[in-house]
């Protein structure tokens, strides 16, 4: 009897307790809600994470991750509850929150995500994204419901940095759509739910009311998300991005270099502005005569003024760079700069000299050792902004005798250059939140793909390796410094600037911030509704 | 005339084909780039650059890969965008409306236009008002659309706010995009009328239909306006073909789900099913347009007859 009344006081408390939630809920997006329009014309992408390279709003937005970043950059559970690395490095197990669903309805428990780990990591998916984990992960086991342990081929320090990065779809809804249907019909278990897709134009996604998972180290409030939409448009006109916001057809856009002074005197928009964790930077192709040199090589370092390249290209919004990472990705040493190649143009002659390319008939321009005239191709891509920093590169090794010959080429045609090994020096960016980006532009393999210098080295090659697979934070920061003081010496690169991201939001949004990675945090944004 | 324009039709086919083939071959052979490496992203080994060329069934030879385009062509299949994965023919058939319509609403505001400003401008001839006519129409044909497109936003959107910048749902949002490539339109149409109808009025039957007394606007009309029409629809299809290939930079600036919009996301993508797509329809376009045009020139004029 005692039992039953207990159990019945117990279910009534229950209840009571869910309600008040409810109600709690309720109370707390009364008022709240409206559509987030953002303007980004990069998430123009296949909505199937397994075929989109790049991955932005849209699909933060309706899949879930494993891991997110918290605002100190540590990693945090986002459907990870908990996790355990093993001894040796080589096993990651982790329990999943016991609540996240799809939004068709299916669980996101561990066979979900063995599903989706075992996907990105077959090579015949041809996925872009979780590349990393082809012939890392040697196995998924499940241990339970919610439960389960990566097994890898060896310690692997950015695991956890991949892991945050991998959109997890409903398997349920994938085969039965299948990989053609999947990305105009999308299903995750994010804050949004897919609503419409007019190809090439724009993404519009609801509220998910089921999302509750949240991180919280992120967001005060697990959910749902206040804002009742979410529509991103694919618009890659600047001036046209930059009137939108002003009138309040856009709530959020990046704001061109050129249009700061505007946009901060708008009453209307908050501008926003921050280092990207990106930077541009001069390649050469080391597999060619003459740039197999390093010492030709260093006298171009020698020769650009970053000081002067910043001001002439960006206004001064960007950074200067000496070394190949910039301070937004972590592993970037400051004390480096220092033993880098800086602004010389004595110490560049004095190079260039030695070389053998000296000015031969007096015009002002030195000749190939040869005494032939000597032209110096540098492929960009076509856009103003890459025009503007390459004829600035053109003035100021002008100085110093160098003939540049400026190639503009449109994007696609730039990449498929670089991977030919046919290219001379190219004018690139590079963009990524860990210091093992370093390993796509320097690993032998990659030669023909992302090695765009073609340069490696074994002693690179074992430092590469030695930074990628150690796990301690400082034993890693030393192995990374390493790497970027290898790389400074042999000049593969002449490092230029970390430029600037411009954000304007407009001055309705309440309660955004924007995390140190410079990701938009919206889940608790809102629109008054009245 | 039936048997001219079934004719036409089937002449139409093969040249289709032919323009195709040529596009074909050029984008797999002449224009630098590889769908695969652009899928493939910037971190990209050079194993899945060619897992994803082999998925794309790019790895194969051109003359085999032309051989199953055109077996799917054939079935109405243009195959599936390398950049989004959806099939060509159902995100061409969903942005064509768009571009229709901004095409019929210009070609149709700007022709009338201009047939008006040419005949005022004509009938007025040497006075104040075909000098400001002849300005104003050579201003308008002189302004490059992309610095009056936004010239239009910062004044009528951004500054009065009384229309939208970007995107579609309403008539509002047709009426930027309109009138920035209407005022070229007009101010052609209005030249050609204007010249037209000069040499039209000086001829020897205008002089009579007046020494008969007819009424002004009755000569103006039916005697003058209407042997000036020729020229002038030959041109009018001219414009509908090229607007219906995609008004590239005003699709562009106003943000609209167009063909044009498409096709040059498509070439810088190097999508190639989607360019191929693309061209296709462009090339449909002008055919179609070509003969429309013919068969109006003998409405227009009844000496002219299709054997």
């Amino acid at each position: 009897m005692f039992k039953s009344r207990f159990a019945v006081f117990a279910l009534l408390l229950v209840a009571l307790m869910a309600l008040g939630g409810a109600v709690m809920a309720q109370d707390m997006m009364e008022g709240k809600g409206g559509r987030l329009v953002v303007a980004d014309a990069n998430s123009n992408t296949s909505l199937d994470p397994f075929v989109s390279s790049w991955h932005s709003w849209p699909h933060y937005a309706i899949y879930p991750t494993l891991f997110a970043r918290a605002e100190d950059m540590s990693y945090i559970g986002f459907l990870a509850d908990t996790w355990e690395v093993s001894e040796d490095s080589k096993a990651l197990t982790i329990n999943l929150i016991d609540f996240a669903t799809f939004t068709d309805g299916s669980p996101i428990d561990a066979e979900a995500i063995k599903w989706n780990l075992d996907r990105y990591a077959n090579p015949d998916t041809g996925a872009s994204q979780g590349r990393d984990l082809i012939g890392l992960l040697e196995e998924v086991k499940i241990n339970g419901d919610y439960s389960f342990t990566m097994r890898l081929a060896s310690p692997y320090a950015p695991l956890f940095f991949v892991l945050s990065g991998l959109e997890i779809v409903s398997p349920t809804a994938y085969e039965a759509l299948g990989p053609d249907d999947f990305g105009t019909s999308p299903v995750g278990g994010g804050p949004f739910i897919f609503k419409e897709l007019v190809t090439d134009n724009y993404v519009l996604f609801e509220r998910n009311p089921d999302f509750t998972w949240a991180p919280e180290e992120l967001y005060d409030h697990p959910g749902p998300v206040f804002l009742d939409e979410l529509q991103i448009l694919f618009i890659g006109e600047e001036q046209t991005v930059l009137a939108a916001l002003e009138t309040g057809e856009v709530s959020l856009a990046g704001i061109p270099t050129q249009n700061l002074a505007d946009a901060q005197a708008n009453p209307d928009i908050d501008v926003h502005i921050a280092q990207l964790s990106q930077i541009r930077y001069v390649g050469f192709n080391t597999s060619k005569d003459p740039w197999t040199d390093p010492d030709l090589r260093r006298a171009f370092a020698y020769a650009t003024n970053r000081e002067e390249f910043v001001t002439l290209a960006w206004e001064d919004l960007a950074q200067p760079l000496y070394q190949p990472l910039p301070p937004t990705i972590w592993g970037h040493n400051p004390e480096l700069d220092a033993v880098a190649p800086s602004f010389d143009p004595d110490k560049a002659s004095e190079l260039l000299d030695s070389l053998g390319y000296v000015d031969v008939d007096g015009d002002g321009l030195r000749e190939d050792p040869d005494g032939n005239a000597w032209s110096v191709p540098l492929a960009t891509a076509s856009p103003d902004e890459w025009r503007r920093q390459a004829e600035v590169l053109e003035a100021q090794w002008r100085d110093v005798g160098i003939p540049l010959e400026i190639q503009l080429l449109e994007f696609s045609a730039l990449i498929d250059l670089t991977t030919t090994g046919e290219h001379d020096l190219f004018l690139l960016l590079y963009g990524y939140q860990d210091p093992s980006i370093l390993t796509y532009f320097f690993d032998p393999e990659r030669k023909g793909g992302s090695n765009r210098a073609w340069f490696s080295t074994d002693e690179l090659t074992s430092l590469l390796n030695a930074a990628d697979t150690q796990l301690d934070p400082d034993l890693r920061y030393e192995a990374v410094t390493a790497v970027s003081e290898y790389i400074i010496e042999a000049s593969p690169w002449v490092y230029l600037a970390v430029p600037p991201a411009l954000t304007g939001v407009r001055a309705e949004l309440e309660n955004w911030r924007i995390h140190p990675d410079l990701s938009f945090l919206y889940w608790n944004a809102y629109f008054e509704t009245g | 005339m039936s048997k001219y324009i079934l004719r036409r039709i089937l002449i139409a086919f093969p040249l289709i084909l032919g323009v195709t083939t040529v596009v074909f071959v050029m984008l797999r052979v002449a224009l630098p780039g590889d769908p695969a490496k652009v899928l493939a992203g910037p971190r990209a080994t050079p194993e899945l650059i060619e897992q994803i060329r082999h998925n794309l069934g790019l790895d194969r030879p051109v003359f085999e890969q032309y051989l199953i385009f055109l077996r799917n062509f054939v079935q109405g299949d243009l195959g599936r965008s390398v950049k989004f994965r959806e099939p060509v023919v159902g995100v061409i058939a969903k942005a064509f409306p768009f571009t229709a319509t901004l095409t019929f609403l210009c070609v149709a505001i700007g022709t009338s236009l201009g047939l008006v400003i040419g005949v005022v401008t004509a009938v007025y001839q040497r006075t104040w008002i075909d000098n400001f006519g002849i300005v104003v129409a050579v201003l308008f044909y002189s302004i490059p659309t992309f610095w009056l497109g936004l010239m239009l936003i910062l004044i009528f959107s951004v500054g009065l706010r009384i229309l939208p910048v970007q995107g579609v749902g309403t008539w509002k949002h047709f009426v930027l995009p309109v009138a920035t490539l209407g005022v070229g339109q007009s101010a052609l149409i209005a030249r050609l009328t204007r010249s037209s109808m000069i040499e039209v009025l000086s001829t020897d039957y205008v002089r009579t239909a007046r020494a008969k007394g007819l009424a002004q606007r009755h000569v103006l009309i039916r005697h003058a306006l209407q042997n000036t029409l020729i020229p002038i629809i030959t041109v009018v299809g001219l414009s509908v073909g090229g607007l219906l290939g995609g008004a590239v930079i005003t699709e562009s600036i106003f943000h609209l789900p167009g063909v044009g919009s498409l096709a040059i996301d498509a070439i810088s993508n190097r999508d190639y099913p989607m360019i191929q797509g693309a061209v296709i329809l462009v090339a449909a376009s002008f055919v179609f347009v070509n003969l429309l045009v013919d068969i109006i020139y003998a409405f227009v004029d009844p000496r002219i007859r299709y054997e």
